[in-house]
């Protein structure tokens, strides 16, 4: 699909790998907003701010060793550089390929920044 | 003619950059070829790291790594060779499926293998089948559930033909069914002749599953042969604290009965 409009090869990957990580984003997040609650971490304002700097956080550090270890399972898969895969016959969703590009493009401009 | 020894590390150490202690300590051990391996040891024992290093992800500070009794060749194409016959299964299935159908993610490895797309596309379909996932090729990935991501992620590495398969904590975040299903599948692998190495920590798994264990504590192999030579040696149980049950000091007293079994009790009702 993407391919066919001439998008840059890295970019098509970049994007693969990316709609697949928000999905694991949100499951994580959603993991330690659940396990903060537990433990009344929004039960004020003042704690609620806190708790969501603390997840902020947790989920950049998390982020960041998942997809060390995603690069090594690829590796171990003999991984060259590009992620070539069967075209299928399952389709993006909409909605989903839109939060990806937001979520690749403030992690560019976030790495762009520091 | 292929030898007996499958996996030889010689004198291995190895320290992830900016730690102290290493990871791999003067390991030595060697593996052999078609059995059913189990790699024992607690949290942290190294089991993860030795994986890694079978397949050339990590390369040794000291010491080397034989394969079939030659030294890892780690160049490109020696890579390459080596991790198309060396598979490696990751403890947590999130870290390996990458892709958003569970067909594109099976195609991956025999791709990189250089097969064709007709090819690769009969190899992804032998290992669904043999894990059981043909009817969720088209799912999306994340609409999996945790039992079926560990198939995939099986199957992912499977669509290969990997000769030895090495599969980190295969249990841990397996329910009972669900490991009944993963087991049968390394069943048919070990009847096909491959060899299967499984690191744990759980000793139920050494004790009824492999044909030779190896126990680790520390970066080191402080025991490794046979099941029953390892199982009878009370003194190197003892060292990693296996020789009895975890849940030993806590057990109830009472003796179970049966529910629907009369109880013929002495004394109690
Ligand atoms: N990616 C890593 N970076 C730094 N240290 C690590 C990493 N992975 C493991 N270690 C350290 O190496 C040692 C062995 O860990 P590991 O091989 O994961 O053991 P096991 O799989 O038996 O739990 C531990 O002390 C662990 O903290
Ligand atoms: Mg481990």
């Amino acid at each position: 699909m993407l391919r066919r409009l001439h998008v840059p090869e890295f970019l098509i990957d970049v994007m693969t790998v990316m709609y697949r990580f928000v999905f694991v984003l949100l499951e994580t997040l959603g993991r330690i907003a659940t396990a903060q609650d537990s433990r009344l971490g929004y039960v004020n304002r003042r704690r609620a701010m806190n708790s969501a700097a603390l997840l902020g956080s947790q989920l950049f550090v998390t982020t960041f060793r998942r997809s060390q270890r995603l690069q090594t399972a690829l590796d171990s898969r003999g991984y060259n550089n590009s992620l070539r895969v069967l075209p299928a016959e399952y389709t993006f969703s909409q909605r989903w390929v839109w939060l990806t590009v937001c979520v690749a493009s403030t992690m560019l401009i976030v790495s762009y920044i520091r | 003619m292929k030898s007996e020894t499958v996996l030889r590390f010689e004198h291995v150490r190895f320290t992830y950059p900016g730690h102290q202690t290493p990871a791999l300590d003067e390991l030595t051990l060697a593996l052999p070829r078609g059995q059913r391996v189990v790699i024992l040891g607690h949290n942290g024992a190294g089991k993860s790291s030795l994986f890694l290093h079978c397949n050339g992800i990590l390369r040794p500070d000291a010491g080397r790594v034989l394969f079939h009794e030659e030294p890892i060749d780690y160049s490109r194409r020696g890579l390459l060779d080596l991790r198309r016959r060396i598979g490696v299964v990751f403890q947590d299935a999130d870290d390996q499926l990458f892709s958003a159908s569970v067909l594109q993610d099976l195609s991956f490895g025999p791709l990189n293998l250089g097969l064709s797309d007709a090819e690769a596309r009969r190899r992804v379909y032998v290992a669904a089948e043999q894990c059981d996932l043909r009817h969720l090729l088209d799912r999306p990935t994340h609409a999996l559930s945790g039992g079926e991501k560990a198939r995939a992620a099986l199957a992912g590495v499977l669509a290969m033909d990997p000769e030895v398969l090495l599969v980190d904590e295969p249990t841990a975040s397996l329910d009972p069914l669900m490991r009944r299903q993963v087991f049968t599948i390394f069943q048919d692998l070990s009847e096909q002749g491959k060899t299967i190495i499984l690191a744990t920590h759980e000793l139920e798994l050494a004790r009824h599953w492999a044909d030779f264990i190896v126990v680790m504590h520390g970066g080191r192999v402080i025991g490794a042969g046979a099941r029953t030579q390892i199982m009878a040696d009370q003194q190197l149980l003892a060292r990693i604290g296996m020789d009895r049950p975890w849940y030993e000091p806590f057990m109830a007293s009472e003796e179970y009965a049966p529910a629907n079994v009369p109880c013929t009790g002495q004394g109690d009702s």
